[in-house]
């Protein structure tokens, strides 16, 4: 594809796919892949979607159909299968129904948790202060207070930071081993306070690497672990065990208490019952879950829940081996441009080698 | 006739590498990523292996390099990382994980069948 034409649809906010009649991408945008998690080289699965590729890259598709992916009460997600460019092609259009409700949603959901969270606090300490300084279990108080709330602020500059960026621009290179250990050395006071029992199993020095940005993913993985930590009861144990299934490593936080009840985590999107009333999700478990989605969403991974009878596993999975975004691809492609210039000059300089040599050969 | 594997993900990359070193006559082999690259350097025992550093998977060029170096049968091949990562700490894992040379991204054709000419007479016949 042309590099130009790449670009722009790249930048599209609806996913595209292109795709071949046997189902193989041969392109994905950025949004497709972080709607649907499919990348160039991979194949539609079975269903749907994949019988309307078929058809329409036959020249046999009818009317593009609206076909719903998945759907949920924050909004739906449907794709359209179209004739492609050429034939033996499809492109499938990816489309997240119900998008400005959520965020209006969610920005109505933002009010509340600056009010609520941040402003509310800030209100009873100016209160507080105005009657003279607290000392003993008050002043303690107070200060665990701000703390909150300067940690909610900062995860709200983060989430902010990461929204609208689309890549970090960054390849470092993760071993995920090294990284769980730096997590556990800052998050065991926690869990000893806690007594709360944490092993991490098949993450190992020679697991893949993952390539992206230390910091950010330290971030996310961080977080998580202390949300599990926080909703653990006392003498509860969290496992993190680290699984590889072909190019993505899976790591599988088990804890069925991790972040908040799913019922209430559902709602996540929506305004809660009032501060302190029952199953009103606290600020910080709702955006610290968001930023660690949106840390892992743009090194090409997903965050999941996972339901095992009464428990409830979070699945983070991570492209190993390279890193996610497209500008290692650019890269190559620059790289080949240049090879090709390259070995045309090449081919050049060697076939006058051969004519002069020939004719020295041929000189009596 | 010399035998050279190309690790590298990128079909376009690998064809390219392999048109700059038909002209030297050389039997090349492929692989598209770090375990087949390992599966096939077993297989074929080539003189000399050309390796992308990042790559989908399992492995990636590093660690392939290291499982080549710490393999008795396989350790004498010289390894060439292939890479657009060029930081000092880069370099040094590059030397750590054993390979005999460490090749920019972009590189010419003719830095490449340089390189790959200086190894392969380097070695014992």
């Amino acid at each position: 594809m042309n590099s130009a034409l790449s670009e722009i649809l790249m930048g599209m906010s609806e996913g595209l796919l292109v795709v071949a009649g046997d189902g193989q991408i041969r392109f994905a945008n950025s949004a497709a892949q972080r709607l649907v998690g499919l990348r160039r080289g991979g194949h539609i699965p079975p269903g749907q979607v994949h019988r309307s590729v078929e058809a329409m890259a036959a020249g046999k598709g009818g009317d593009p159909a609206l076909i719903t992916l998945k759907e949920s009460a924050s909004g739906a997600l449907k794709a359209k299968v179209l004739p492609g460019l050429q034939l033996g092609e499809a492109i499938v259009l990816i489309t997240e129904s119900g998008r400005e409700a959520l965020v209006q949603r969610a920005f109505d959901n933002l009010l509340t948790v600056i009010g609520s969270d941040l402003r509310d606090p800030c209100q009873r300490l100016a209160d507080a202060l105005e009657h003279g300084p607290a000392t003993g279990a008050g002043l303690a108080q107070q200060l665990a207070s701000v703390k909150e709330v300067a940690e909610l602020l900062s995860k709200l500059i983060d989430l902010g930071q990461l929204w609208g960026s689309e890549d970090f621009r960054a390849e470092d290179r993760i071993m995920l081993d090294v990284l769980l250990q730096e997590i556990w050395s800052e998050v065991s006071p926690l869990a000893v306070a806690k007594n709360v029992h944490v092993a991490i199993h098949g993450v190992t020095p020679d697991s893949a690497p993952v390539y992206g940005s230390q910091v950010w993913l330290k971030r996310a993985l961080e977080e998580c672990l202390r949300e599990a930590i926080q909703a653990a009861p006392r003498n509860a144990k969290v496992e993190i065990e680290g699984r590889q299934v072909g190019e993505r490593m899976m790591l599988v936080f088990r804890n069925a208490g991790l972040y908040a009840p799913s019922d209430s985590r559902h709602k996540s999107f929506l305004p809660g019952p009032a501060p302190g009333q029952p199953g009103r999700l606290t600020a910080q478990a709702v955006i610290g879950l968001n930023l660690c989605k949106r840390i892992i969403e743009l090194h090409g991974g997903s965050l999941k829940e996972e339901r095992d009878f009464d428990q409830l596993d979070f699945v983070i999975d991570l492209p190993t081996g390279a890193p996610y975004q497209t500008a290692h691809a650019e890269l190559d492609l620059s790289q080949a441009q240049r090879y090709a210039e390259d070995i045309a000059r090449l081919l050049s300089s060697r076939k006058k080698q051969r004519q002069t040599d020939a004719a020295k050969e041929q000189a009596p | 006739m010399k035998r050279i594997l190309i690790v590298e993900d990128h079909s376009d990359i690998r064809g390219l590498l392999r048109l700059a070193l038909d002209f030297d006559t050389f039997e090349i082999h492929e692989a598209n990523d770090g375990r087949g690259g390992l599966k096939t350097c077993m297989a074929v025992l080539p003189d000399l292996v050309l390796l992308d550093v990042m790559m989908p998977g399992e492995l990636d060029g590093y660690q392939v390099c290291t499982r080549i170096k710490a393999n008795a049968a396989l350790q004498h091949i010289p390894v060439v990382l292939l890479t657009a990562r060029n930081s000092v700490a880069d370099l040094e894992m590059g030397q750590r994980c054993g390979a005999d040379r460490y090749l920019i991204k972009p590189f010419s054709p003719q830095q490449l069948i340089e390189v790959v000419e200086h190894l392969l007479a380097s070695q014992p016949s």
